[in-house]
């Protein structure tokens, strides 16, 4: 760069108006930028010159209306509001700096850039996030799954469940038959029977790690002990797939794209991610479906009637009665009953 | 670089003393001087108020937010440090004072390292907790030792990325400072049950104005530990009252009635008593949020200028609770009006006290300053916000 105190100038007349800052002290001096033959820019302060060389003067890019600026090594700098005038001296700004800015100026582009979002957006949670889900909840090892399990277990325990009052001789025949379920699958898990009480009402649980919960009322409400193995199978279905570790994933990863599209975690956009967990619920209902999948293959193969499991959700179902029915789909985490199970009057169940 | 009209003495002059020849030269002549003897001291020129000014646009903002997601999605993350300078140059371009705009210098491939460190930090940490927890426990322990380290590096980023009229802001603090403003005074906030929340809270902002600098001026903080007591115990108040309401009413609005039967055959008292509760929650926080950003900002000096924030409660409820009902009723993309909203009212109500004029700041030979905190701090959330 040098400094010349000239007056004449060899560039044309087309300067563009604006300011020079001479980054030792914060005083605004009026200046006029212009372009030397050579490429070089020229910025004209009172009667002194400025110059610098295009390759050490650094233009910012063009970003809405916020003004430009000619960034000098060492930190003196020229600002103007022209930004056309600046793109006329520039002659071609950078590709992809010009691409940028071009996307960013047009309504046009900007709708289509979110119709695109949107799109991805769908196809991910539709698409990709299962089968993220899937794949990262496989790389958990057995022993992580069990710890979860037991810690869910205390604070079920604690929130929600007391003992069991059931039969000793209830208890211990459902173990057995349990056992002999678990023990031919060799899937690496350890299979743990709970009973218990409380104000749960007739409901079963699977933990991750192999933990399955069923509950008194349950127990009292099925007809007939392969009703209960139907369920049982059902649970050890959703442990096997590791569906409350692939459940996590999702329900993560919704709130987490969220997080990513919005930009930042501040209050508003937390709440704002409330909305996109509801579409988790689809998958929880996926999840459901894939366990039944799994009681009636079970049911199936040990020579039962597929019937024992549609006979004993319907029966849950009808028990739980209104509370479930006056939940719209969209919020529920299982499928309506009667797209699970076929339901048959009460005297044609055996 | 060699400057157009170099000023002698701009190098030597100490760092800490702004009162250049040019603040006597547009000096109010005073009523009632002794003009007969040789000038003493030059009478202090007439003080002026002079505004912020915020020229970002919603509609202008959703454009070029829209298309930075795009093109960070697309490339799997990568864009967005790209990204982060064009919203930095973005809200700070679009700020003026005293008809200069503010700049940001931030670059993406510094920020685009610190990120990636950030992640392999956060991972490192995570992964260290499934291997053992002996593990973790050095792991959170090293964290715990780094905090102070990174809000410093952060806040450095942040400061010296920030310009104004061709000067660099900065920050420069040391590891025992940060370490009693981060770290101690919370904990000791949160162990006497926040008696000391507010105390703390106005050693933190001490610390992080007395800390910075604009060029050569270092920033002084006046303010006092009321200013925060202040607020924060008139919130309280307002939220005791919310809980007494709700209280009150569940157990004398019906007293033949159990709680069970109520929520069932009363359920639009309930409801009501739900949203005055609500209501005076809000009001509570946008109280705090309203008086605390004004104590800090108002008590901070930058040579003999000083700034002045007068943010109100209910403007300020108004706009968060507008905000967030059309984020949520557009499913987030009210976003870039919502920041741009609450932006404006916040710098529409800040203002400069200007004795002299405020073209007489020198540059300070800035530090050289790493990226890692100012990633980490993205990550952590440690990227403290100081109003700009």
């Amino acid at each position: 760069m040098s400094l010349t105190s000239t007056s004449t100038s060899d560039s044309d007349q087309t300067g563009v108006v604006g300011s020079w800052f001479d980054a030792q002290r914060s005083t605004p001096r009026p200046a006029i930028l212009s372009r030397e033959t050579d490429g070089s820019w020229r910025v004209t302060v009172g009667d002194e010159h400025i110059t610098g060389a295009a390759s050490d003067v650094q233009v910012t890019d063009r970003l809405g209306t916020v003004p430009r600026r000619l960034r000098w090594p060492g930190g003196a700098e020229f600002d103007t509001p022209d930004n056309d005038g600046i793109d006329r001296l520039l002659g071609r700004s950078p590709a992809v700096a010009a691409f940028v800015d071009r996307l960013e100026r047009g309504w046009t582009t900007a709708l289509a850039s979110l119709l695109i979002l949107v799109a991805l957006s769908a196809l991910f949670i539709e698409y990709g996030l299962p089968a993220l889900s899937r794949q990262i909840a496989m790389l958990v090892p057995h022993r992580v799954e069990a710890g979860l399990g037991t810690r869910v277990l205390e604070w079920v325990d604690t929130m929600l469940l007391d003992d069991s009052s059931l039969e000793q001789d209830t208890r211990a025949r459902l173990t057995t038959a349990f056992d002999g379920m678990t023990s031919s699958l060799d899937d690496g898990y350890a299979y743990r029977l709970l009973f218990r009480g409380g104000a749960l009402g007739p409901n079963a649980m699977a933990l991750p790690g192999g933990i399955v919960i069923v509950t008194d009322d349950l127990v009292k409400l099925a007809r007939h002990d392969e009703e209960i193995l139907a369920v049982l199978a059902h649970e050890i279905g959703h442990v096997r797939g590791r569906h409350t570790l692939r459940h996590l994933v999702q329900a993560s990863g919704v709130s987490a794209l969220a997080v990513v599209l919005l930009g930042d975690l501040s209050q508003i956009t937390a709440l704002a991610t409330a909305a996109p967990a509801l579409l988790e619920m689809r998958h929880a209902r996926d999840l459901e479906r894939e366990a039944d999948g799994f009681a009636r293959e079970w049911l199936r193969t040990h020579g039962m009637a597929e019937s024992r499991f549609d006979d004993m959700l319907c029966r849950l179902a009808a028990s739980t009665g209104g509370a479930d029915s006056a939940m719209p789909s969209f919020m529920s985490s299982h499928p309506p009953v009667d797209e699970r199970a076929a339901c048959r009057p009460a005297e044609d169940q055996r | 670089m060699t400057a157009p009209d170099s000023v002698p003495d701009a190098e030597a002059s100490p760092a800490h003393h702004v009162e250049p020849p040019a603040l006597t030269a547009n000096a109010a002549p005073g009523m009632g001087a002794d003009e007969t003897g040789p000038p003493v001291e030059p009478l202090p020129p007439e003080p002026r108020t002079i505004p912020f000014e915020f020229h970002g646009r919603g509609g202008e903002y959703f454009r070029i937010w829209i298309v930075n997601v795009l093109l960070s999605v697309l490339t799997l993350g990568i864009y967005s440090a790209w990204a982060k300078v064009r919203r930095q140059r973005y809200f700070l371009g679009n700020t003026a004072l005293d008809g200069s705009r503010f700049d940001y210098h931030g670059q993406p491939m510094a920020i685009l390292k610190g990120r990636v460190l950030a992640v392999m930090a956060y991972l490192a940490f995570t992964v260290s907790g499934n291997i053992s927890p002996v593990l973790a426990l050095v792991m959170a322990v090293l964290l715990l030792i780094a905090v102070p380290w990174i809000a410093i590096r952060a806040r450095m980023f942040q400061m010296f990325m920030t310009s104004w009229r061709g000067l660099r802001f900065g920050f420069r603090a040391t590891y025992r400072d940060a370490f009693i403003a981060e770290l101690l005074w919370p904990l000791l906030g949160a162990i006497t049950g926040g008696l000391l929340l507010p105390y703390g809270i106005w050693k933190a902002s001490r610390f992080q104005v007395n800390s910075a600098s604009y060029g050569a001026q270092p920033f002084r903080y006046t303010g006092g530990a009321w200013g925060f007591y202040r607020p924060l115990l008139e919130a309280g108040a307002l939220m005791l009252l919310a809980i007494g309401w709700v209280v009150l009413i569940l157990t004398f609005g019906d007293a033949s009635l159990t709680d069970d039967d109520y929520a069932g055959t009363h359920p639009e008292r309930l409801v009501a008593a739900v949203i005055v509760g609500v209501v005076l929650v809000m009001v509570a926080i946008s109280h705090a949020q309203a008086h605390l950003t004004n104590a800090l900002l108002s008590g901070i000096i930058i040579g003999p200028h000083r700034l002045v924030s007068s943010l109100r409660t209910l403007p300020l409820l108004t706009i968060g609770v507008t905000n967030l009902l059309l984020m949520v009723l557009t499913l987030g993309l009210f976003y870039p009006w919502a920041r741009v909203r609450a932006l404006r009212y916040q710098l529409d109500h800040l203002h400069v006290h200007v004795q002299g004029d405020l073209a007489a700041f020198t540059a300070a030979a800035g530090p050289a300053t790493g990226p890692f905190g100012e990633a980490v701090g993205d990550v952590f959330d440690l990227d403290l916000d100081f109003g700009f």
